[in-house]
Parts: C-alpha cells; sequence; structure tokens
C-alpha cells in the first residue's frame, strides 16, 4: 500500500513536468530575420543533381544556375524563343548558319572582381563539350573560339539555326576559368575523365550572376544570396532559400505563408487555395502516345489504320480537363511557344465514326493491346497511373482494349529506349528551346521514331522535309516547314500529341514579377 | 482446472476483435452487392468531398471512394492471410528441421535465421520490392522473406523443449520413425502456439504490406489497395476523405487481429505465453 | 571468475556479430542483384543513354563492368578499409551520405525513446496494479489501438492537424527555412546547437523534432505499456513475491528487489530492441514529414535503384540492430549475472 502511495506522487510530478513541457512547446516562437535581409522562401520538389553548369540537366538545375552564371545571351519572363543580350551584346550570322560572331560586353565581372572575358566564355563552352556529361551533346558539331577579349565566334559543323537559342541555356553558363582550373577544373578533350572541379562547383559557385551559392544539398535546402559585386542591378532579394518539401505540404506551407513561392502544385490542388496568387502558363512539355510501327513487335499497333483509330477516338478535350486549368491540346508534336507550332484550328479532333471505321479495316478483333509507361511517376503534377486510365477508358469506348501495364521508371525506360513496346504514354521536354529539337528526334529513323518503332525508309517525303528544314535559312520558310511536318505527323504516323501540361506557380501576395518559364520554371533575378 | 480470470469469454476486447474480422470476411465476400459503384468505373467528378451520392467522396480520376474501400477488402484481407500462411509455412519447416535434427543442422539454419532478423524489416522489404519491381505480388513476396524468421525461432524452440518429453522417448523406442514422431507427437504441442503466433503476426504483416504500398512499391493503380488509397491521399492534404477512409479500414482491421491474437494467447499456459512473447 | 565470463561472452558475442554481418553484406548484395533493370537507365540522361561511350564510363566508375562474383569481393575488400562504394544518386562516397543522414535519424529515435520509455513504464505499470479494472482495460484498449495504426497514416493526419490546421508545430525540415545549422560537433542540431550555447537555435530545432517524434513515440509506447504490464504481473505472481510477502518484508523492498529488478531486465531487452527499430523503422514517418534520415536515405536508394546506396544503408542499419542487440544483452548480464543466457 505505501508503494502505492509513492507511486501516485511520481505520476503526479512527471505528469506535472509533461504538461509543463507540452505547454510551452505549443508556444509560438517565430525566427528572427535581420530587418535589411529581404528572403525569399521557395518549396521545390528537388530533382537537381548538380550544380555545375556543364554538368547539370534538371529544370531545377536550371532555375538555380539561372540566378547564378550569365549566358551569353538569355529570354525575359516567360518567353523562351526570341533571345535578348545578356553577355554578348550582340550578335551576328553569316548566310547558312554556320558562323556566329559575338560581341561581349566590357563591364561583366565574376563574384570575385575578375571581370568576364571571351577566354572563360571559350573555356566554359569547351568543358561543356569535353566532360561529356548529360548535356554535353549541346556542343555537338560547335566549336567556340576567341579572336579578342570581348569577341567569341562559334562555328557550326552543319548549318544551324537554333544556336542563339542554344546558347541561352543554363548549361551555357560562363565560368570564372581561372578559379575553376584551379580547383581542379579542366576544360580540353579528356575532361571527362580529368575534370574534378564539381565538388567545388556545389559548394563555391564562380559565376558572374546576381546570385551566389551559400548552401548545397540535394536533399534539404539549397541557399542563394545576393552577389555583392554584381555588375548589373542588385537584385530585390537579399538571400532565397530554396526547400525541397513534397507537394502536397507545398500547398500548405504556401497557404501559411510559411513559403513564398510552390513550384510543383498541379491545377487541381490550386482550386482549392485561397489567399494566394495563382500564376499559369503554358509548359512546352507535350505528353504523347505512340503506336508502335514496327511489324515485328505488332502487327496491330503497326498498322496506319489502328494508329488513326486511336488518334481519333480520343476525347482530347477530356484530357485537358484532366490534366487541368491552364493545360492545352497539343496541336502537334512541336509546343506552341516555339516558332512553327501548329495552330489550335489544325489540332487532330475527335472524331468517333471515323476511328470506328478505321478500327474496322483492321485485323483488330479485341485483344489486350499493351500500353507500358512509368508506373507511380508523375511529371508537373499530372500522374502517370491516372492519365493512361483516363486514356484507356477512353478508347475502350470505341472497342480498342488497352492493357495497361505500369512498369517502374528504370524498366519502362529501358523499354521505351529498345523500341519494344506495343504502345507508350510519354513526354518530351526539349533539350533546347527550338523546333529543331523535334525535327531532329521525331522523325523515321530517329532517336524517338525509334523507339515508336519508325524505321528510316518508312516515310521519305518526311526525310526530306527534315532535311530541307535543317538547312533552310528562313525563319518564316522554316517555320511553314516546321508546320508541314507536324500535319504530315498528324496524318499518318506513330505519334499521337496529346496535352502540353500547365505550368503553375503559387505564390504569396508579396511577391511581384513572377512568370513560368518553360526553361527555368521561374527567373529567381526578376523577383521582387 | 483453475478458473482463469483472463478467459476470452471474460474479455470484450477478444469479442469484439472476431466480430470486426467477421465483419470485414463478409464485406470482402459480398463487395459485388454491398458497394454502390464499381471501383474502376470514372463516373463522378473529381476529388469530391462526402456527399449523399458518394459517402467517402471521389477521387482524382472520379472514383467512389467508398466502393473502393470496400473492394479494396478483397485484396488486403486475403493477401495479408497468404502471406502470414506463407511465412508460417516457410518459418515452421525450418524451424522443425533445426530442431528436430540438432546439431550443425541446427546451427547452420539459425544462424541463417538471425542474419535475416538482424535486417531491419522494412529496409529489407523495402529493397527486394523495389528490385524486383513494383508489384503486390512481389511486395508479399518481401513481406514474407522478413517474416518467415519469428516462426522459425519459436518453433525451434518449442520442438527443443518437447523433443526430451517423455511420450516421444518412448514412441522413438517403440520404433516409430522421424517423421511420425514429427508430426503425430509433436504437432499438437506446437500448432497451438504456432497458430496463435500467426494471429500476432498477421496485423504486422498487414502493415508492412500496406506501408509497402504507400511507399508506391506494392499495389499498382487501378487496383484499389488501402495503402496505395492512402498515398493518393498524401498527395492531396486538403481532401482528407482520400487518406482517413482507407487508413481507418486497415487501422480496424488490424486491430481486430491484434485483439484476437492477445486474447489467445491469454488463454494458453503461462509458458508457451511466455515463449511467444520473446 | 566472473569478470573472465563476462570478457569471453562479449568477445564471443561480437565474433558472432561480425559473421552476422557478413551474412548481411551478402544477402544485401543478392538483392541489389535481383533487379531487372538498368540502373544506368536511371541515373543518365535521355541523350547521354544513347552514347554508349557516357555509359560505358558510369559503369566504369561504378564498377558494374565486372563479374557480380568478383564485385562482391570488391565490395568486402573495401568495405574492410571503410569504402561503402560511391552513391549513384549523390555521386558521392555513401560513408558521406549516411554521416550526413545519420544524426538526424538518431535524434529522432532518441527523442522518441525517452517519451517512450517515461510514458510507456508509466502506463504499464498503472496498467499492472489496477489489474482488470477501468484503468487497466482503457490502458490495453488504447495501446492494442497504438500498435495497430499504420504510422504512415497517422503521420499524415497528424501533419495535416498540428502543422496546417492548429499551428502548434512547425512545417517540414530541421530548422525553419533559411537559418544556419550550427556547426557540427555531433551532427545532431539539439546537442550541437546546446554545445554552442544558441539556445534559441536549440528551441527551434526542438520544436522541428516534436511532431515526427510523437508519432514514431506512439507505437513504442504502446509496446513498452504492454511489455511492461505483462512483465510485471508475471512477476507479481511468481513464488519469490509470494514467499518474500510471506517472510514479513516490507512491500517497498518485495517490490524492489524482487518485482523491479526482473522486470527491468525484460524492459531494457524491449527498449533496446524498439531503439534498434526505431532508428531503422523510421521510414515511413521520415517520409511524410521529409526529415533527412536514413530511413529517408533508404527510400530514395531503393526506388532509384542506387545499389550501393542500397547496400550501405542494410549493412549500417542491420550493423547498428546487432550492436544494440550486444548492449542489451550485455546490461542483461550486468544487471543480473546469475541468469544464464547462452
Amino acid at each position: 500500500m505505501g508503494t502505492l502511495k509513492l507511486g501516485r506522487n511520481r505520476f503526479a510530478a512527471i505528469a506535472g513536468a509533461v504538461a509543463l513541457v507540452s505547454s510551452s512547446l505549443i508556444l509560438q516562437t517565430t525566427s528572427s530575420n535581420a530587418a535589411s535581409e529581404r528572403v525569399l522562401v521557395i518549396d521545390s520538389e528537388f530533382n537537381h543533381k548538380t550544380l555545375d553548369p556543364q554538368r547539370e540537366f534538371e529544370d531545377g538545375g536550371n532555375m538555380m544556375d539561372r540566378a547564378i552564371y550569365d549566358t551569353l545571351l538569355t529570354f525575359k519572363g516567360s518567353d523562351a524563343s526570341k533571345p535578348v543580350p545578356s553577355i554578348a551584346l550582340s550578335y551576328t550570322a553569316n548566310a547558312d548558319s554556320t558562323v556566329y560572331t559575338f560581341k561581349l560586353r566590357k563591364a561583366a565581372r565574376f563574384s570575385d572582381g575578375t571581370p568576364l572575358t571571351s577566354a572563360d566564355v571559350v573555356y566554359s563552352f569547351d568543358r561543356l563539350k569535353n566532360i561529356k556529361g548529360n548535356p554535353s551533346s549541346l556542343m555537338d558539331g560547335l566549336t567556340a573560339t576567341a579572336p579578342d577579349k570581348y569577341t567569341v565566334i562559334i562555328t557550326a559543323d552543319q548549318p544551324d539555326t537554333a544556336v542563339p537559342v542554344k546558347v541561352a541555356g543554363p548549361e551555357f553558363g560562363i565560368v570564372n576559368s581561372k578559379l575553376v582550373a584551379a580547383h581542379g577544373g579542366y576544360s580540353l578533350v579528356g575532361a571527362d575523365t580529368k575534370d574534378k572541379a564539381e565538388n567545388f562547383l556545389n559548394t563555391t559557385s564562380a559565376g558572374s550572376g546576381p546570385y551566389m551559392l551559400s548552401k548545397f544539398s540535394l536533399t534539404t535546402e539549397v541557399d542563394l544570396v545576393a552577389n555583392p559585386k554584381y555588375w548589373g542591378a542588385q537584385p530585390a532579394y537579399s538571400k532565397i532559400v530554396i526547400r525541397n518539401v513534397t507537394q502536397a505540404v507545398q500547398a500548405l506551407d504556401v497557404q501559411k505563408g510559411v513559403a513564398n513561392i510552390a513550384l510543383d502544385l498541379s491545377p487541381k490542388q490550386t482550386d482549392s487555395l485561397s489567399g494566394v496568387n495563382v500564376t499559369a502558363g503554358v509548359s512546352t512539355t507535350v505528353w504523347f502516345l505512340y503506336s508502335n510501327a514496327n511489324p515485328a513487335i505488332s502487327s496491330i499497333t503497326s498498322d496506319p489504320n489502328f494508329q488513326n483509330a486511336v488518334r481519333y477516338a480520343l476525347n482530347y478535350s477530356d484530357l485537358t480537363a484532366f490534366a487541368g486549368k491552364g493545360s492545352i491540346q497539343a496541336a502537334g508534336i512541336i509546343p506552341s511557344a516555339f516558332q512553327g507550332a501548329l495552330k489550335p484550328a489544325d489540332a487532330t479532333k475527335q472524331n468517333i465514326a471515323l476511328a470506328k471505321a478505321d478500327l474496322a479495316k483492321t485485323a483488330y478483333k479485341g485483344e489486350p493491346i499493351g500500353l507500358r509507361y512509368w508506373g507511380g511517376g508523375a511529371w508537373e503534377g499530372i500522374s502517370f497511373d491516372d492519365f493512361a486510365t483516363v486514356i484507356s477508358s477512353q478508347l475502350a469506348a470505341v472497342g480498342i482494349n488497352l492493357k495497361l501495364e505500369p512498369t517502374p521508371v528504370g524498366d519502362a525506360l529501358t523499354t521505351y529506349r529498345n523500341g519494344t513496346d506495343t504502345m507508350g504514354l510519354w513526354f518530351w521536354g526539349p533539350d533546347w528551346p527550338d523546333s529543331s529539337n523535334y525535327s531532329t528526334n521525331f522523325g523515321p529513323g530517329e532517336k524517338v521514331g525509334l523507339r515508336a518503332g519508325w524505321a528510316a525508309n518508312a516515310a521519305p517525303d518526311i526525310t526530306k522535309l527534315i532535311n530541307a528544314v535543317a538547312i533552310e535559312s528562313d525563319a518564316k520558310k522554316r517555320a511553314a516547314q516546321y508546320r508541314q511536318f507536324q500535319l504530315d505527323l498528324n496524318a499518318n504516323s506513330p505519334f499521337i500529341p496529346l496535352i502540353q501540361s500547365p505550368a503553375i506557380l503559387v505564390s504569396t501576395k508579396n511577391v511581384i514579377g513572377i512568370a513560368t518559364n518553360p526553361i527555368w520554371k521561374v527567373n529567381l533575378t526578376e523577383l521582387k | 482446472m483453475k478458473k482463469n480470470p483472463d478467459s476470452p469469454l471474460r474479455q470484450p476486447l477478444a469479442v469484439i476483435g472476431v466480430s470486426i474480422l467477421a465483419i470485414w470476411i463478409l464485406i470482402a465476400i459480398f463487395a459485388p452487392l454491398i458497394a454502390p459503384s464499381n471501383p474502376i468505373a470514372q463516373n463522378y467528378g473529381q476529388l469530391l468531398p462526402p456527399n449523399s451520392h458518394n459517402w467517402f467522396g471521389t477521387d482524382s480520376v472520379g472514383r467512389d471512394v467508398l466502393s473502393r474501400v470496400i473492394y479494396g477488402a478483397r485484396i488486403t484481407l486475403p493477401l495479408s492471410m497468404m502471406l502470414v500462411i506463407l511465412a508460417m509455412i516457410v518459418g515452421t519447416v525450418i524451424g522443425a528441421i533445426a530442431g528436430y535434427f540438432g546439431g550443425w543442422i541446427d546451427a547452420a539454419l539459425m544462424r541463417f535465421t538471425d542474419v535475416v532478423l538482424a535486417f531491419p524489416g522494412i529496409i529489407l522489404a523495402m529493397a527486394v520490392a523495389a528490385a524486383l519491381g513494383a508489384e503486390l505480388r512481389n511486395a508479399v513476396f518481401a513481406v514474407v522473406l522478413v517474416a518467415w524468421p519469428t516462426y522459425a525461432r519459436l518453433v525451434r524452440g518449442l520442438i527443443l523443449s518437447s523433443k526430451s518429453a517423455d511420450y516421444v522417448t518412448s514412441s522413438r523406442l517403440l520404433g516409430a520413425s522421424t517423421t511420425r514422431a514429427l508430426f503425430v507427437d509433436l504437432r499438437p504441442n506446437i500448432s497451438g502456439p504456432v497458430f496463435v503466433l500467426a494471429a500476432l503476426e498477421a496485423g504486422n504483416g498487414m502493415l508492412l504490406l500496406s506501408g509497402l504500398s504507400f511507399l508506391g512499391l506494392g499495389a499498382r493503380p487501378p487496383s484499389a489497395e488501402w495503402g496505395a488509397m492512402v498515398s493518393a491521399g498524401a498527395n492531396n492534404f486538403d481532401k482528407w476523405w482520400l487518406a482517413v477512409f482507407p487508413g481507418l479500414a486497415i487501422l480496424t482491421a488490424v486491430l481486430a487481429f491484434n485483439f484476437l491474437g492477445d486474447a489467445l494467447r491469454d488463454i494458453l499456459d503461462p509458458r508457451t505465453a511466455k515463449a511467444l512473447r520473446e | 571468475m566472473r569478470r573472465n565470463s563476462l570478457g569471453t561472452f562479449i568477445v564471443r558475442r561480437i565474433a558472432i556479430g561480425i559473421l552476422l554481418m557478413l551474412g548481411i553484406t551478402f544477402i544485401s548484395f543478392s538483392v541489389t542483384q535481383l533487379v531487372p533493370g538498368d540502373p544506368a537507365a536511371l541515373n543518365l540522361g535521355q541523350s547521354a543513354m544513347s552514347d554508349p561511350t557516357i555509359v560505358k564510363a558510369w559503369r566504369v566508375k561504378y564498377g558494374l563492368d565486372k563479374p557480380v562474383p568478383e564485385q562482391y569481393i570488391i565490395y568486402i575488400n573495401h568495405l574492410i578499409h571503410g569504402d561503402l562504394g560511391l552513391s549513384q544518386q549523390s555521386r558521392r562516397p555513401v560513408s558521406s551520405d549516411l554521416k550526413e543522414y545519420f544524426p538526424a535519424t538518431f535524434e529522432l529515435a532518441s527523442v522518441a525513446i525517452f517519451f517512450s520509455l517515461i510514458f510507456g513504464l508509466l502506463f504499464g505499470i498503472i496498467a499492472a496494479i489496477t489489474r482488470n479494472r477501468w484503468p487497466d482495460q482503457i490502458i490495453r484498449f488504447v495501446t492494442l489501438t497504438g500498435v495497430s495504426v499504420p504510422t504512415f497514416w497517422l503521420s499524415l493526419v497528424f501533419f495535416y492537424l498540428f502543422y496546417f490546421k492548429l499551428s502548434w508545430f512547425p512545417s517540414n525540415g530541421r530548422l525553419d527555412p533559411g537559418t544556419d545549422a550550427p556547426s557540427t560537433i555531433t551532427g545532431m542540431y539539439t546537442v550541437d546547437a546546446l554545445l554552442h550555447g544558441q539556445f534559441s537555435l536549440f528551441w527551434q530545432a526542438f520544436r522541428h523534432l516534436m511532431l515526427p517524434a510523437i508519432v514514431l513515440a506512439i507505437y513504442t509506447i504502446a509496446v513498452l505499456t504492454r511489455f511492461t504490464r505483462a512483465s510485471i504481473l508475471e512477476i507479481l505472481h511468481n513464488d519469490y513475491v509470494r514467499a518474500a510477502r510471506a517472510k514479513g518484508l516490507p512491500e517497498s523492498l518485495v517490490i524492489r528487489r524482487h518485482v523491479l529488478r526482473p522486470a527491468l531486465l525484460s524492459i531494457v531487452t524491449v527498449a533496446g530492441v524498439a531503439f534498434g527499430n526505431l532508428l531503422a523503422g523510421s521510414v515511413l514517418v521520415e517520409n511524410v514529414f521529409s526529415w533527412p534520415g536514413i530511413g529517408q536515405y533508404a527510400y530514395r536508394s531503393s526506388i532509384g535503384l542506387d545499389l550501393p546506396g542500397i547496400m550501405g544503408v542494410s549493412i549500417v542499419v542491420a550493423g547498428i540492430f546487432i550492436i544494440m542487440n550486444l548492449l542489451v544483452d550485455i546490461a542483461y548480464r550486468f544487471i543480473d549475472p546469475s541468469l544464464r543466457h547462452g
């Protein structure tokens, strides 16, 4: 009995202590910010693998490196097609688009005060080519030289009309060559084994942009601080904190004001948000279906009548409704932001009668056709699983029976790239912001064409068109040729373009100057 | 026989446990009759909160959540029970061989069991499920791989302590073969605790399986597995009905197994009950 | 004489532990070989994959170009020298990754076990003493619910309620956004902040810890309560206690010597195992709260099929398990050397 009483007293003491601790936990404590600092907090789902500009290839890395490194030319706001001067004040091209001459401004300097000259530009471009990382293919066929301190010449083996838009990409970010070389950087042939500067660039940035890297992580937080020695106008925010937060929590954070910008919300999530600004744009990501054109893979899917049956059976307005506010039907495989994109009037329209008629011309008897895709994956807020489910129920309405094959991403990518899937659901984000990225990938015998089983000699007219547009130097004529290319693809090819995803930025009301950009999501340097 | 104050009839919790399980089993069997609509039919508006048509609301492609929870019982319950039975069989066989033959067979098998036990369950299960590919079948396999050692240890322990029992020795003296000794004489003493362990472990198995599906390593859409449904709910925090109802389903089913297991353990004699607690 | 036997016991257990670790490496290596897909496809971009020289360079870098048994031997060789290989996702040594992520989980698990011990013992004792009366029934029901609730679901519910709706706790992450971590001594922000005398930083880190720690603790509290109750009940009715009471010894002495001491043994065992479980099994909680610990690391390695990452995490976590078990066994023997467990 004695111990029981002792027990009770002890219990009371412990309970009291616990109550005290928990009530003090509930008290709010806010973190203090220095009055002069303006800090911007961004919630993002991290996908960057590095911030070494010549190695990075993800849009997360693009966003961060855009603020740290300058490029010869750049884009303003949401534009991704008309380059404007940055480090290069002007440029000229020769008649057949094989030589570009850039004149650099003299006032640019790096964050440590060193002036930026053509030697740094050539170093960076050489490094991009020779490091053989993910973005190295952007320098294919290109060579950079520096005839004098403030001139850079880029020569192309083949006529290349896309050079000005290519050099605006953050992969072409200009690094401080002396600093990088002093920390293990190597730009010449052999850089794939000799360059050891990645770790340095992931801890201390070596750029000339308005921000410098102050904290780096692949999984928690990346911090940028304003560059006091920046050669242009000081940015409005002295510190930008980018945190890795899952999409669902981003919605909560931005509503509570814990974060100023949420990058990865989908349109459906924004429907129920209040007290925030929603900036909706259209992404340059195009989702497409393909029906394998290789008869060895399937005699059904390679039949053009089956391909067209799928094409006309889909309810495109339901697909855009599924993807959410801001998405549009992909009229052709080239996204609306680029020169030569098709107008909405030219887009494929649903025609159930035509679809059924085309299907009747094939040997299809209702057997299940496999549709393979990245199971559990999502891109820009659109879930592969859900999308495939919606598509399969639409096709079931005309009698096409799809067998959904969600596959882990490694396997899915492998079979996709090997061209062995009967049908596939994928998306394409441009490697560089120009229509040439599509004419060089989606034609017969080309990279994505082969994945869809489209052999090199399958459509000679289209191949002729592709070859013609590669050497055409008149921009208007090129645009017409790209349009024709897409119309041909929409009439007869394994590809069925579906939608362009919405690009949504959600921000608190005090952030000004926010615009979606297809290359770097949002231009951190333009925010006020 | 002493009047046992812990007998199941005096424990309301045990009765509740069995009732809940029975209800879920009935729901699973009669799903097509009970569910208001087809679980994969995308008939309704997307992400509707609970209303008079959809008591549990709808999900991101317009499917009725109530129907999906009901049909989910047809996936989660049988798979969990299958998982338990498989682990039980594998573990019992290995434990029986180790316990009966002794010697170096015992040592080798028990060291192997120790290694698998030393591996933290969810990490091994996650790695196996990810390696094999995200499918419910592979997730079940992964959980079985993680679960069998507990049975092996128990069975081996029980056999070791029974081996020296008189009735076994006399049976073998009379010339009975090893198999007969194992199956006929030892079995009654072993099957009881093993089944109780199965009831105790069934809940854990279900939690691990739905945990794997939550992480994306188990059930794939459009399958209406409860763990995968909670995962979809995690992507839409403010659409609380997506995660709450499947989660409650898992909770009640696991609770029922645990009630049952607890009650069964309490009616065993204390020595075996102690063996089960270790 | 006694010290010798404790010493040989420890040495023997360590030797067994090392053998177990070898077994673990074998199992985790086998698991990584189960992978049907191509890890290169996952980690290289589309353009890079179509260039065979880049793919080959990547394979050579991660040692994937050699035959399987040779890969295993090489791995063990590196392991002995403390090299856990290069993570395919982060491109850093796995050991650096683990060194960064481990303290976060350790911090979380420590806070969770602290709460679990307090409440687990408390409720277990109450339940045992008031056996079968209403406090016991309620506690038994609540704890059974506690072990039955899916942790991933509970994490979601708690996060929504206590962060979003009630604002009692801060959002994700170990600190408020933009705050610099204390300079690393242990890697645990709370401890490091205290060691540097930065009390407001300590408080901030602690507040961020609370919610995931509470969710983790709930399961462990339930387990510890049930176990404590069962242990105490078992002991209260055994012969030693009855004999001691019959001898007329004061109740407090009976409780202390014959009840608490043996109960402590079982509880220490369970608590040790529970702590090991917390370290390893926080995968689901860390996932929901985006807590940068080894649970998250294990998850991301599994999803991304980062083979060195998977192996590294498995080995380290299993190692912790084995060490915890060893410590528990030693403590067991220490507390009551009269018990002989082979």
